[in-house]
């Protein structure tokens, strides 16, 4: 055995092995300071988005190349190799059709460029930060802080939103009004309510609209639109201080109202009138200690 | 930099001037709208402000020793080992430009060179001396945001308020926290120039600050021609009557670039 290991140790076939672990551990150094590198180059120029993609392909492609160098050291022919992943990849494409569409998918989207890192998209019913676009998933963060992994396949058949691409926002308030309620003096309350909060846009103007007349209120909508950053801010502000205008106002906001009809042919409801001190009576009794 | 005035009030109409207090004493300011107290401690400087509501029109200004900090306003604390002996606040306009929309439509003919004194509210840098520690920059007024450009998708977050768009110098009111801008309008096209907003590019133009307490920027000439939508902004090297050198307060925020475009006028973006 010992004999065996020094003739190993000895052999040419060693130096290989040796020279090809030192051309991995080489590579992985090399590539890692080549997209730093890289990175550092760029910072500045360009947007988050190309800078990741860019260090990534450094160093894969940086990689790759050591990776390759270090086979042929251990004497496999790369021809060869090639071919036979080629014969590989019609097997494995099979096998795995989820994969490779999501991979030609993440292309799609790297192309495309629907958001960036750190936009906030939504789909489906998951709203979260974009925190990296690979080339088979997109991670978001949502915002209770939960990790998300979404395959580019489902990103590129679903719709999605991208909540941060423009720098502007605008909150649609649906509101319902009492029936007896005068209509123009509700557009004034709104239109003052939105002039004097700081986060309301002065321009574009709130937009006022009469939906129609609901099952118990006169539906309005009334639209106002605020700064990107502060969209979460100005919707709690505006409502709250909405509800205290139209307090202020007497203006009624009318929870659904229902009227029973029993017809002309039935006799009406029986109603018996309770007097109220007959009612605090009767309490005074039920409190007493038995 | 101007001597500090040793424990007693500050000359009030150059609120810019730094205060020297003792240690435990408190000072409040009003700059119009804005309250501001600060508190000197042991190895401390407290510092709590407030707008009041509703008082936009509010032209008050003073200055003097208080009791204690009010009760309830929140406070941010600034430690040090060796507390600075001086405050000092400076006028800084805003960081957006301020769009102003005139009370009623305002014309300018074909040719027409036209001077406006348009105000606009300052912040206030609260700093210590010696050392120049900035504490905060603080707005004297909040203003509303707004939206300047002729689509949601191509346009400026910008701050949004109303002016008279005087034209006659002695009718600008002195007021302590805004500082009026004289724009020369310059109508170079064949076509009448109406004017409903007019975006003032405030973090171009540099404070000065004059002895009589008013506040004053650099000038400003809009030049609108008919070769394209955005007008010529130019800061004119011209400082405003009465204004010099010497009074500057405060650098601009942001250095103009030769032969900027901006977008200047709302008419002719509004769709």
């Amino acid at each position: 055995m010992v004999e065996y290991l020094q003739v190993f140790f000895e052999s040419e076939r060693f130096f290989s092995v040796v020279k090809a672990a030192l051309l991995i551990i080489v590579g992985f150094l090399a590539a890692s300071l080549a997209a730093r590198g890289v990175y550092k180059l760029m910072l500045g120029h360009f947007s988050v988005h190309h800078l990741v993609l860019c260090k990534r392909l450094t160093y894969w492609v940086v990689l790759s190349l050591f990776l390759a160098s270090a086979l042929r050291e251990l004497g496999f022919s790369l021809g060869v190799l090639l071919g036979a992943a080629g014969v590989l990849t019609v097997a494995i494409g099979f096998a795995s059709q989820t994969s490779a569409s999501n991979l030609i998918s993440g292309l799609f989207l790297v192309g495309e460029r629907p958001f960036e890192l750190g936009d906030v998209i939504k789909v489906g019913a998951t709203t979260g930060e974009v925190l990296s676009i690979d080339l088979l998933s997109v991670k978001l963060r949502t915002y209770d802080n939960l990790y998300v992994r979404i395959p580019n396949e489902s990103l590129i058949k679903t719709e999605m939103v991208n909540l941060t691409r423009f720098p502007i926002r605008r909150f649609d308030l649906l509101i319902g009004v009492a029936y007896k309620e005068d209509i123009a003096k509700v557009r004034e309350v709104l239109c003052k309510v939105a002039n004097a909060n700081p986060l309301s846009l002065d321009e574009p103007e709130p937009m006022f609209l009469f939906s129609g007349f609901g099952a118990s209120s006169l539906d309005i909508q009334f639209s106002v639109w605020g700064k990107r950053e502060n969209f979460r801010d100005l919707r709690n502000s505006f409502q709250e201080e909405v509800k205290l205008a139209f307090d202020a106002a007497g203006i009624e906001i009318p929870f659904p109202h229902s009227t029973l009809y029993v017809g002309s042919e039935t006799e009406p409801f029986p109603v018996r009138m309770v007097v109220a001190e007959e009612n605090t009576d009767a309490k005074k009794s039920n409190d007493k200690p038995k | 930099m101007q001597q500090p005035h040793a424990n007693r009030p500050a000359p009030v109409s150059r609120w810019w001037e730094p205060v020297s207090i003792k240690q435990g004493q408190c000072w409040h300011y009003a700059i119009g709208p804005l309250q501001l107290y600060l508190q000197r401690g042991n190895e401390q400087w407290l510092l709590a402000w407030e707008q009041a509501a509703g008082t936009e029109n509010d032209h008050k200004l003073s200055s003097g020793e208080i009791e204690a900090m009010p009760c309830g306003l929140p406070a941010a604390r600034y430690v040090f080992k060796n507390p600075p002996t001086d405050f000092c606040l400076t006028p800084r306009l805003l960081e957006r430009p301020v769009v102003v929309k005139t009370h009623q439509p305002v014309h300018v003919p074909p040719g027409e060179r036209m001077v406006f004194y348009i105000s606009s509210p300052v912040c206030v840098t609260v700093a210590l001396s010696p050392s120049a520690v900035v504490l905060q920059e603080i707005p004297t007024l909040r203003l509303s945001d707004t939206w300047f450009g002729p689509s949601t998708l191509i346009g400026e977050l910008c701050y949004a308020d109303k002016t008279q768009a005087r034209n006659s110098r002695a009718e600008v009111p002195l007021r302590p926290h805004r500082a009026v801008t004289p724009i020369t309008i310059h109508n170079s096209s064949k076509e009448l120039l109406t004017i409903e907003k007019l975006s003032i590019p405030v973090p171009y133009l540099s404070v000065y600050g004059l002895t009589d307490g008013t506040l004053w920027t650099d000038s400003v000439l809009l030049e609108h021609t008919e070769a394209g939508q955005l007008a010529t902004l130019k800061i004119t090297k011209d400082l405003p009557e009465g204004v010099s050198a010497g009074d500057l307060l405060t650098e601009a925020r942001l250095v103009l670039q030769k032969g900027s475009l901006v977008r200047a006028f709302a008419s002719m973006f509004s769709d």
